[in-house]
């Protein structure tokens, strides 16, 4: 928001049309989990289990 | 992943007894990740960084060894991976064009490049753990996995992060 650092970047151009796109698909990816995180711990959770299964059989 | 997991298979027994040496080894990477990041001035060492606090945050799910946390250094594993790559993306548009990456030389971009801009606050946004993003998800989970085993030292000394992350 504040001046320019340096007036040779006042020339720069924004994103292009593929850096947007490669931008925007990691943002719908981070937002998705951010919002609806339920489908990737159903995902995660069986693995998980069976990790703290092993562990909780031999140590009580 | 497999180094951390595989004990866990192998010596559970051991996994068991030793995990507060990994909880206390995660935290001081968690601490000094943060800490390093804010002294950064080149904005590779910034993400570097960062990167190494998160790495913190699947450890300690990992060191906690109940099922929500490790769940939780999953999910952050997935988490750092779409945010670094926003991150580093971002920063390869930016350098691309000013050829410098000294935060110093980088003043006033929001006006000439509002999009790259906002992939950068998007990216910072979910690297400081901001609900509605998958850093704060992944972190909650792991905490909340802490807490369920009763460590709460763990969890406080954890938390100073991420106030440590929005100063910055």
């Amino acid at each position: 928001m504040g001046p320019l650092a340096s007036n040779d970047h006042s020339l720069l151009t924004d994103a292009k049309w593929n850096e947007r796109w490669a931008a925007v698909l990691l943002i719908i990816g981070i937002v998705a989990i951010g919002i609806a995180p339920f489908w990737l711990n159903d995902l995660i959770t069986p693995a998980t289990e069976t990790i703290v299964n092993k562990i909780s059989a031999i140590v009580k | 992943m497999v180094v951390c997991v595989l004990p866990h298979f192998l010596m559970p027994e051991a996994a068991h007894q030793y995990s507060w040496i990994i909880i206390v080894l995660a935290s001081i990477a968690i601490l000094y990740g943060a800490f390093a990041t804010m002294m950064q001035t080149d904005l590779k060492y910034i993400n570097a960084y960062s990167s190494v606090s998160h790495c913190g945050f699947v450890l300690l799910g990992i060191g906690m060894l109940t099922k929500t946390a490790i769940t939780g250094a999953v999910m952050q594993m997935v988490s750092h991976g779409l945010m670094t790559a926003l991150f580093f993306a971002g920063i390869g548009m930016i350098y691309d064009r000013t050829h410098t990456r000294q935060l110093a030389q980088l003043g006033g971009l929001l006006k000439i490049m509002p999009f790259i801009s906002t992939v950068f606050v998007i990216a910072g946004l979910c690297s400081l753990g901001l609900p509605g993003f998958s850093g704060f998800v992944a972190e909650v989970t792991v905490f909340m996995g802490g807490w369920s085993h009763g460590r709460q030292i763990s969890f406080i000394g954890s938390r100073r992060s991420s106030p440590a992350l929005q100063l910055w």
